[in-house]
């Protein structure tokens, strides 16, 4: 059976998904080069990605499915989850037969772990709009670094350019070596792969004032690790300002 | 002082509060300007509670003129005391913004020498930051019972969020507990925002002109809410509830908040208790979102022949368990406005049902897919006329298979569970619950 191998990036990804859903026979997997293992069985089919069949395919997604299900698709990709790529195409296969009422098929196996993936990112999104904290370096910029479990740098970038229109910043995914800078409203998505940043007195008191406000606020005799946890899982805090190891 | 020693007084002062959220707002950012709001809230961080921390929550000032029984800035106790300056306290909120540590300003105050000064203060923190600084973030305020309509009308103007404490869930526990604040100070500003929010002219005391909004002026656009603390007095569960929903239906409050009575302070009118009443939080909390959001009233969950929450099993399931006349329910079929009835059905998961079954006809199967808690549900629901619970008319039956965690409840193991409740309960055998149900369909 065909596994399909494209480069990691989203133009690759509807290359191949536009390759995959042509064939008749269903492929037995759609991985990103650096994962793929093919067994003896496997055809390995190599994908260079295509812009005119990366605009096809979006094309046909919008207007034979719908808007909606683009979104679903491009969320589910930027989920990184292992089995994204093989669920969207399930997830296409089934949009392209029935239209725009796939996404009602919710308890359908091929739906549904779309719809997952796009939950998750979704609340990864939201939640690090809250969780991202800013530290403003001595060249007067505010620095932050992240490393999310999905590629949602690109999806909180707007919120941060539309509110800190004042400020220069910048939002650096260490996990992946991508980063967004912010100036006057506007944002743009670039490779960074290291940074080096140094803060004055001032900043260290600001870090301080929060670390210690952020120790008292909880009232002792209601303390309760375990709903913090839920909230706040332990892999977001090692970005934090703030200390929940030691409050 | 130090700014930051002023904060730690501040902060710890003012962390019993219970409001955190920074919803109900939209607007967009500006150019060349800080801040925007989000109508969703958006939670910062979570402290070792596991309470949200949206906003900057501090007092304005924790010295106070009054001397009320439940509160630790009360006049008699002996504790450090401190105040912000307006400025102090709108350049710290600034700074904290541009961080991303919070979502933007909560600012209360003990009172200081009196409501009115106490009021200017922090309507002139709120000045500083909309119109000096340009924030566009969100600011909840407290109002200071006692304080002029005039200053809580721009109180009202300057903030996304209002909202004036009630305290005590009664007149008479507030005359008792905080003799300094009437239920008519309280009252009085509550009924002015409402009036400002829906935009009527507002009835107030002495026919003072106030000045109406001008075009464009938003006036408490996240809406008003309050907060009574539970435990220190004693009403029960069901005057409690009955008092919330009176203040969502009469003030068209946004949250009606509740905080377990934790002891600050030692005063003999003051009940001796062990630690704060949680679980009691908690149901009140529950029965509060059946009210906003499930269709409940307070006399449908509570009634006064049986005035406080199960201790075992939350309100909507001691609901059903009284109704099972309306019960099972085949999830194919029946509204929306009764799958939310259905214990272990959230509004999360009742959404996605009524979108499911138009697509497919839907088993227990697909249900957990969807997300709804079947260990409750099952005994209220039919699957495509399938009845996969214990027993759908006896609710001591189901009450035990819900509450007791060696007891299981799946369809598999349903014969033989019984068998042995059977020995050793016989009267709460049901024989045949399946052909009940299947006679039906």
């Amino acid at each position: 059976m065909a596994v399909y191998v494209y480069d990691g990036e989203w133009e690759g990804l509807l290359t191949a998904l536009f390759h995959a859903l042509a064939d008749a026979e269903p492929p037995a997997d759609i991985q990103p080069a650096a994962a793929v293992q093919p067994t003896f069985f496997d055809t390995v089919i190599r994908i260079q990605s295509d812009p005119d069949t990366v605009t096809r395919l979006a094309a046909g997604i919008r207007r034979r499915i719908s808007d909606k299900a683009f979104h679903n698709v491009l969320y589910a990709y930027l989920s990184e989850e292992d089995d994204s790529a093989m669920a969207i195409y399930r997830y296409l296969k089934l949009g392209f037969a029935i239209g725009r009422t796939v996404d009602r098929h919710m308890a359908d196996d091929r739906v549904l772990p779309v719809l997952r993936m796009v939950d998750r990112v979704s609340f990864e999104t939201h939640r690090l709009l809250g969780l991202t904290r800013f530290r403003q370096t001595t060249d007067g910029i505010y620095y932050s670094s992240i490393s999310p479990d999905g590629q949602v740098i690109g999806l909180m970038a707007p919120h941060f350019a539309e509110r800190m229109a004042d400020m220069d910043w910048i939002i650096h995914d260490v996990k992946r070596g991508l980063a967004v800078l912010g100036r006057n409203g506007e944002w743009q998505l670039v490779s960074l792969p290291y940074i080096e940043a140094e803060f004055d007195e001032e900043e260290l008191a600001y870090q301080q004032a929060w670390k210690a406000y952020y120790k008292q606020a909880a009232i002792a005799n209601r303390k309760n690790p375990k709903l913090r946890r839920n909230y706040m899982p332990v892999r977001y805090w090692k970005h934090l300002i703030e200390d929940p190891y030691r409050a | 002082m130090e700014l930051m020693e002023k904060l730690a007084i501040l902060g710890d002062a003012a962390k019993y509060d219970v409001s955190c959220s920074s919803s109900g707002s939209r607007r967009k950012g500006k150019p060349g300007e800080l801040g925007n709001a989000a109508p969703a809230g958006i939670c910062h961080s979570w402290a070792a509670d596991g309470r949200c921390i949206s906003l900057l929550k501090v007092l304005q000032t924790n010295t106070c003129v009054y001397n009320c029984a439940y509160c630790q800035n009360r006049r008699d106790n002996d504790l450090p005391r401190a105040a912000f300056t307006p400025e102090e306290l709108a350049d710290l909120t600034m700074a904290f913004y541009r961080r991303n540590f919070i979502e933007g300003l909560f600012v209360s105050s003990a009172v200081d020498p009196d409501p009115d000064s106490t009021m200017e203060r922090m309507i002139r923190t709120l000045d500083l930051l909309r119109n000096t600084h340009r924030f566009h973030g969100y600011i909840h305020i407290k109002i200071i019972p006692g304080a002029s309509p005039e200053l809580i009308h721009r109180a009202g103007l300057l903030a996304d969020r209002v909202s004036v404490n009630i305290e005590l869930p009664s007149a008479k526990s507030l005359r008792l507990l905080a003799p300094q604040k009437t239920s008519q100070a309280i009252l009085a500003p509550m009924t002015q925002i409402t009036e400002g929010i829906a935009e009527r002219h507002p009835a107030l005391p002495g026919r003072r002109v106030i000045p109406m909004r001008r075009p464009g002026e938003k006036y408490v656009p996240a809406g008003q809410t309050t907060q009574m603390i539970v435990g220190a007095s004693r009403e029960n569960d069901y005057q409690i509830l009955k008092l919330s929903e009176g203040l969502y239906r009469r003030f068209a409050m946004k949250r009606v908040y509740f905080s377990a009575y934790i002891p600050v302070v030692t005063d003999s009118r003051l009940p001796a208790v062990a630690g704060p009443p949680l679980l009691r939080e908690h149901r009140l909390y529950q029965g509060d979102w059946l009210l906003r959001f499930y269709g409940f009233s307070a006399d449908e969950i509570l009634d006064p022949q049986n005035p406080d929450f199960d201790t075992d099993l939350d309100p909507k399931c001691c609901w059903a368990l009284r109704h099972l006349d309306q019960f099972p329910v085949e999830v194919n079929r029946a509204p929306y406005e009764m799958l939310l009835r259905v214990p272990g059905i959230g509004i999360r998961s009742a959404r996605r049902i009524v979108t499911a079954r138009k697509a497919q006809r839907l088993s227990e199967e697909h249900l957990k897919k969807l997300g709804v808690v079947l260990k409750r549900a099952r005994h209220f629901i039919t699957c495509a006329g399938a009845y996969a619970g214990i027993s759908c008319d006896n609710d001591d039956l189901i009450r035990r298979v819900l509450t007791d965690p060696r007891l299981p409840s799946t369809v598999n193991l349903r014969m033989h569970e019984q068998l042995s409740l059977f020995q050793s309960h016989p009267a709460l055998f049901d024989p045949n619950p399946l052909s009940r149900v299947s006679g039906e369909l």
